[in-house]
């Protein structure tokens, strides 16, 4: 009984540790995605011209 | 309609012409009579009289320095006026690769050999016609003129179906929507070049194949589709297709994907993969060199080293009179960013100058817009709002006409910065509203 106990709250505590984890990660994530979807210097692409025969 | 020569009076006029009669035509094998037979048309020429007659009229011809050949004589006038439409073809084509031809001479010489086509109603010529003036108004940017001529050759190529030209004319297609921008449009004439030669086989499928992905590739990037970009480079280094050409396209395939992961801001891949192309630089033809400096200088221009950009940058400029001139637009405008960065304003300003003349020599609209809204960047941070504002005005000219919209919020957003800067407040609030959504008024 001690043992499932201990158990339990080990999981407990590792659920919240990973859980906080994924948050800060997720929401760190989500702010870089909005700073880079807009605003920055335009990209000049000089690709090679399309191929003729 | 223009009279050609039957056989008898090529014979005849040929004979005149070095003072002969028809007895100096005449030997054990040929009487006098059958030469007047023929002559006049009462009596058909054979093979074997052909020859005769020719070698006869040779002993005069190569006196100086002519050859009459059975072939010449025995020629039906619809014969000879293929020929003739060949020749000029043939000459047409040689004098347009060697460039620097004038162009109406070229155009001219275009409608005089269209003359002898509908004269005979030569089907087949006219095709071969139309690609070759199809190509030259494509590499002379007069691309709706070059849609006109491929898509007559296409409609010709299906009823007849020479699935080789029908390919050919699809990848064409497709390179003129791609230099209008018009990327969807492209695509699909690439795929059906592409299913062209999967599905019927012609002589020159691989060929065909290779074109098309490498197309799409270029298309997938304008797009900004990476992930279809690099899932086509995979397809592109899986074709087997022995020839030289292929080695040219697979320097520039590496270029591309190095280009890729740049625009994915993966800065250490896009380095060791131009680093790789540059170790071979010595075998690169000009124009991979000139691009792969080029983008060396836009990677370091996104890192915000413009130091850096703009040594790349000089090695290209060095080359640009060894490409082809629709690459230099592009160059100006790097150019002009670097000393952006560097705060040296007057050489932005000449620079957006030089490359807009040119974009506009070359019909590069997504650089003619971009340079004009460069100008626009300019002209916010140094409080020139009034000049700012003519080139919102003409972007917007543009957009309407050429029907492009992915720079509607560009748009909108710099008119914002320009009536803000000359205090009206309305307008900054009209063009704010078409940015957003209206969450409770209507």
């Amino acid at each position: 009984m001690k043992k499932i106990k201990g158990l339990v709250a080990s999981m407990i505590i590792a659920s919240v540790i990973i859980g906080g984890l994924g948050f800060r990660w997720g929401y760190e994530y989500d702010l870089k995605l909005e700073d880079t979807n807009v605003g920055g210097i335009i990209t000049i692409q000089q690709d090679p011209n399309p191929v003729e025969d | 309609m223009v009279k050609r020569l039957g056989p008898g009076e090529k014979i005849r006029r040929l004979r005149l012409a070095m003072g002969l009669t028809q007895d100096d035509l005449t030997n054990d094998e040929l009487s006098k009579s059958i030469v007047s037979m023929i002559e006049s048309n009462k009596r058909n020429l054979t093979w074997n009289t052909a020859r005769i007659i020719a070698d006869c009229l040779n002993v005069y011809y190569e006196g100086i320095g002519k050859k009459i050949t059975a072939e010449y004589l025995m020629e039906t006038e619809e014969e000879e006026a293929k020929r003739i439409i060949k020749e000029d073809l043939d000459h047409l084509q040689k004098a347009i690769n060697n460039g620097n031809v004038d162009e109406q001479l070229v155009e001219n010489t275009f409608e005089k050999i269209i003359g002898l086509i509908n004269e005979w109603g030569l089907q087949k010529e006219k095709a071969e016609l139309q690609i070759i003036r199809g190509d030259f108004y494509y590499r002379g940017y007069r691309y709706n003129e070059a849609l006109k001529e491929y898509l007559d050759v296409l409609d010709y190529s299906l009823q007849t179906q020479d699935h080789s030209t029908v390919g050919r004319m699809y990848s064409s297609i497709g390179n003129v929507y791609q230099m209008q921008m018009a990327i969807d449009s492209a695509l699909v004439h690439y795929l059906k070049a592409y299913d062209t030669a999967r599905v019927h086989q012609p002589e020159d499928k691989e060929k065909r194949k290779a074109f098309s992905v490498y197309n799409q590739i270029l298309c997938y990037r304008k797009l900004k589709r990476y992930d279809l970009a690099l899932s086509h480079i995979s397809m592109f280094n899986d074709l087997e297709w022995n020839d030289p050409q292929y080695k040219t396209l697979a320097d520039k395939i590496l270029l591309l994907e190095g280009n890729t992961y740049r625009d994915i801001n993966n800065f250490d891949k896009a380095l060791k993969i131009y680093g790789k192309i540059l170790n071979d630089e010595k075998k690169l033809d000009k124009e991979t060199l000139f691009l792969l400096f080029d983008n060396f200088g836009e990677l370091y221009l996104q890192k915000r080293e413009p130091k850096e950009a703009l040594l790349y940058i000089k090695k290209a400029v060095s080359l640009k009179h060894d490409v082809n001139v629709n690459y230099v637009p592009g160059l100006y405008l790097k150019e002009a960013k670097c000393y952006n960065l560097l705060e040296e304003y007057d050489v932005v300003s000449s620079l957006l100058e030089n490359g807009l003349r040119l974009a506009e020599k070359v019909a590069k609209q997504e650089f003619i817009i971009e340079m004009h809204f460069s100008f626009v960047d300019l002209y916010v941070r140094t409080h020139d709002f009034d000049t700012a504002l003519v080139h919102l005005e003409t972007i917007e000219k543009l957009m309407a006409d050429k029907d492009i919209n992915i720079y509607k919020y560009d748009l909108y957003s710099f008119y914002c910065d320009v009536y803000l800067g000359l205090g009206e407040k309305e307008k900054v609030s009209k063009y704010l509203s078409k940015i957003r959504k209206n969450y409770l008024t209507n």
